[in-house]
């Protein structure tokens, strides 16, 4: 018979359980989509009032869901006589109750009553890239956007309401002396930063009234700066082909320096919140980012969840626009 | 821990045992060459060759080794046929021309023994941060390459006995954690295994044996959240080695060996999103040949060397071609065995 002592089989058992080894930790974060918001179109941006999505839907116009209960309240696919084309853009002004959307041919906004759209208000041209409005109680809202077209650049203006009709006040105006196109702007406290294309990023301060820019500089980036994304300390770039950049703004005044990160990613776009970076990566999905220290923002994973254009946050959650639609996505950190 | 501190504990941990028996060192330095350090399949050859950041900090595929180790045996006798024996050891490989494989690997084993052919024995093995090559990992990057490293710990259990004049049996069970370095943990394996080995003594010849390993690895860092790396990779293992020893009757040489270890390895992935693993198995053929000759009572040097193939049996030829890979290597031991007796 074998004999093995019980006390052996005690000794080397131990001896086992103590002498194995613990994995590294996994910095990654994971995603888990617990929605999707089917468009029809591809997704291209949403807003979010509360729990009503208003969504720019490309191909499929204009949508508004309500993302709690996921169900389609209204759709709008045309102004007018005229079909709306390929919508990218969407803000609600929730002051005047005011709806923007940006598609191929325009800028353009109306009341959100039922009404909306049958008579909208057209502003810029054929060429916009982005735009920024700031609301105001009382009847008033500025517009900020920029075009690709050396000779628009960028365009502002003051719109007031006087009943039945809004209209631009004299505060209104551009300035064309860019050297490349213009093709993303955010606006910060008293910054404006704008994504040059080719010759990088334009930080300026602003006064209001009447409007007047006062450029502090210009940093170049690697690739082509597509969208601006500002926080407290600095502004946020997505470049083409080159990753993406966070430069604090008082590099803007010296030699300071530019933080370059996801140097081989191609990024479209960047949403900033409680210290994530969500970068929009097209066909890639997005990339997720702890910028605790946007010094050195640390890579926490990659994401397939569809061709992503943009992303924003919402409550706790993150609405990645594709073109399989909204997915809303938590992020388990 | 500093390697040099771990070595001066370990002799002084073996110098200290009572037991009124000596204590067995050796001393090993060996010279090697591998002809495929980073293990490329004939495809990444032809891709490395433009794109040599796939090869890390190395210029070439082949690389030359130099690998210095440390062993030390002692035995405890309890009463009569009984005993405790003690051994261990510690060796330091560097790869000349991959500056990335440099790694050490140890090991203790403790074995009680109540007769001949008869013990238990807990065997303790660690490869530390192993090199294989640069990969781009999907979770965080689009082709980034970074450094793939992995750490095994290695125990396992095993029942020796006796079943007849001339052959005996070992059983056991044996646990490997294969730990991956950042960024590639999503790659942890758990792997539990159970082995079995026949050993039959051929008179006037030397041995020969059969053993079998079957396992299970668990890939314990698969997590089904979206990420580009949420792919199961567990896999069934099965391993047969067959190794023949002459060490009997031999006029010149002490010691004439071969050996076949043939791993088949089924991963579980049917998921057509990860074509890399799903629906894969593989063939891993391990031949060896080696020959020692003892110069003397504590000097012997050995000669061997290695042919590694592994193919791969996917619905894609692009990863047959891809995990497919041949590999020679040659090896130059010499081995110093004293004896210490304080007594």
């Amino acid at each position: 018979m074998i004999n093995i002592r019980i006390q052996t089989i005690l000794i080397f058992t131990s001896l086992a359980l103590l002498s194995c080894i613990q994995p590294d930790k996994d910095s990654l974060w994971s995603t888990i989509i617990e929605k999707t918001i089917d468009t029809n179109g591809f997704a291209r941006d949403v807003h979010m009032r509360g729990d009503t999505a208003f969504i720019a839907a490309g191909q499929s116009g204009l949508q508004i869901w309500n993302l709690g209960s996921a169900t389609l309240i209204d759709q709008y696919e045309s102004y007018g006589n005229s079909d709306l084309e390929d919508v990218s853009r969407v803000y609600f002004d929730q002051y005047n109750s005011l709806i923007f959307i940006m598609d191929q041919s325009k800028i353009m906004f109306d009341e959100y009553d039922s009404t909306l759209f049958d008579l909208p208000t057209p502003i810029g041209d054929s060429h916009n890239e982005d735009f920024v409005v700031f609301p105001e109680i009382g009847g008033t809202f500025f517009i900020f956007h920029v075009d690709r077209d050396l000779t628009d650049g960028f365009l502002w203006a003051e719109y007031e309401y006087a009943d039945p009709v809004w209209f631009p006040s004299s505060n209104a105006g551009r300035i064309i002396s860019w050297p490349s196109p213009l093709k993303g702007l955010a606006i910060y406290n008293e910054y404006i930063a704008f994504a040059g294309d080719q010759l990088g990023v334009y930080l300026y301060t602003y006064t209001a009234a009447p409007f007047s820019l006062d450029l502090i500089s210009r940093i170049d980036t690697e690739g082509n700066a597509e969208k601006v994304h500002m926080t407290d300390g600095g502004v946020f770039v997505s470049c083409d082909d080159a990753g993406a950049y966070y430069i604090p703004i008082e590099s803007f005044s010296g030699d300071g320096p530019s933080y370059r990160f996801a140097e081989d990613l191609t990024v479209d776009h960047i949403a900033v919140k409680d210290e994530i970076a969500s970068l929009s990566l097209g066909a890639k999905g997005i990339a997720l980012y702890d910028i605790s220290d946007p010094t050195q923002p640390e890579e926490r994973g990659i994401f397939p969840i569809g061709y992503t254009y943009r992303t924003v946050f919402w409550k706790d959650r993150l609405l990645v626009c594709t073109r399989e639609g909204i997915q809303v996505v938590k992020i388990e950190r | 821990m500093h390697y040099h501190t771990k070595i001066i504990l370990f002799y002084l941990g073996i110098s200290l045992l009572e037991g009124g028996t000596p204590i067995e060192y050796g001393i090993s330095l060996t010279g090697g060459y591998d002809n495929n350090a980073m293990r490329f399949s004939k495809d990444e050859f032809n891709e490395a060759s433009y794109d040599i950041d796939l090869m890390g900090g190395s210029k070439t595929f082949d690389s030359f080794v130099t690998r210095w180790g440390i062993s030390a045996k002692k035995m405890l006798v309890i009463s009569g046929s009984r005993s405790i024996k003690l051994s261990g050891f510690y060796a330091s490989s560097d790869y000349r021309d991959t500056p990335e494989k440099r790694y050490w690997s140890g090991g203790l084993d403790a074995s009680y023994k109540w007769g001949p052919y008869k013990n238990i024995k807990y065997t303790l093995r660690h490869l530390d941060r192993f090199y294989l090559r640069h990969y781009v990992d999907r979770d965080i990057s689009i082709n980034a390459l970074a450094s793939c490293m992995f750490t095994d710990r290695n125990q396992a259990i095993t029942l020796t006995h006796r079943l007849s004049r001339y052959s005996w049996l070992n059983i056991g069970s044996g646990y490997l954690q294969r730990y991956y370095t950042r960024p590639f943990t999503e790659f942890d394996l758990d792997i539990v295994y159970l082995k079995g080995k026949m050993n039959y003594r051929l008179k006037d010849i030397g041995s020969v044996a059969l053993q079998i390993d079957r396992g299970r690895a668990n890939n314990i860092s698969y997590v089904p959240q979206m990420r580009p790396s949420s792919f199961d990779r567990s896999y069934q293992t099965t391993e047969w080695f067959l190794p023949l020893k002459i060490n009997k009757k031999l006029n010149f040489l002490s010691e004439i060996g071969v050996s076949a270890r043939l791993e088949t390895r089924k991963y579980d992935a049917e998921d057509p999103n990860d074509p890399l693993h799903a629906g894969r198995s593989h063939l891993d053929s391990k031949y060896d040949l080696w020959v020692k000759k003892k110069l003397n009572e504590i000097v012997s040097i050995t000669l061997s060397t290695r042919y590694r193939t592994r193919v791969t049996d996917s619905e894609y030829a692009w990863v047959n071609d891809l995990k497919s890979f041949k590999q020679f290597q040659f090896w130059f031991n010499i081995k110093w065995d004293m004896i210490y007796d304080k007594y």
